[in-house]
């Protein structure tokens, strides 16, 4: 199936998902009740996502990420459009405060490798010549300080 | 590992979708909306970036979110 309306079908998730609030859900993220898994939509987890203020380990606001976006946050191949995208989640397990570090566990790694192995995905006839995306929320590099920048 | 890090994610069939255009592919991608439960999606910013989006929908083949 083919969506006509990504968009529209994306952000009309959200706003029905404020129904939401009046079912109890009243703080944390609004989370959309999400929409069938062919549209062309992928999500990933950022830090507010899975953290208090996107600080502070939190098992309740990690709860809801994939309730309403578990369909969502996903790694395939899209022959289609050329491309072949891989969803990684950056946050770390670390259970102390994290000023939006990124990290990527080796398991997720472990995850793209077998999935690069399947017949399905190495053996479809454009894999060679895909466009490889790979999407993860804060990144793993680490940022220069501005203030290194000074007199530069 | 995390909630949301399960292996039913690495998809093993190929998900069909045509582009919009013949001759290109069109991502958007948004980042960090932040919203919450009380967010007002009628006001800015919220509304803008409905307006906007709703107002290219039609060219867009791939909409990536990363981070909600």
């Amino acid at each position: 199936m083919i969506d006509s309306s990504i968009a529209d079908t994306f952000f009309g998730q959200f706003l029905r998902g404020r129904d939401r609030e009046r079912e109890g859900i009243s703080d944390g993220r609004m989370l959309g009740s999400v929409v069938a898994p062919e549209t062309g939509l992928f999500v990933v987890p950022g830090n507010h996502d899975f953290r208090i203020k996107g600080l502070i380990e939190s098992i309740w606001i990690k709860a809801l990420f994939p309730n309403y976006f578990d369909s969502y946050f996903r790694s395939a191949l899209l022959p289609g459009l050329n491309l072949l995208i891989a969803s990684f989640d950056s946050n770390g397990t670390d259970l102390r405060p994290n000023l939006a570090t990124g990290v990527v566990e080796q398991q997720e790694f472990e995850g793209l490798v077998r999935w690069l192995q399947l017949d399905p995905i190495r053996g479809h006839p454009s894999f060679r010549q895909l466009t490889r995306i790979a999407l993860l929320h804060h990144h793993p590099m680490p940022i220069a300080e501005t203030e290194s920048r000074r007199g530069c | 590992m995390n909630v949301a890090t399960s292996e039913k994610r690495w998809l093993r069939e190929p998900i069909k979708l045509a582009p919009k255009h013949p001759d290109r592919t069109t991502l958007l991608h948004i980042s960090d909306l932040h919203f919450t439960a009380k967010a007002r999606w009628d006001q800015p910013p919220f509304s803008l970036l409905l307006l906007t989006s709703g107002s290219i929908a039609a060219h867009i083949d791939l909409v990536i979110c990363t981070a909600i």
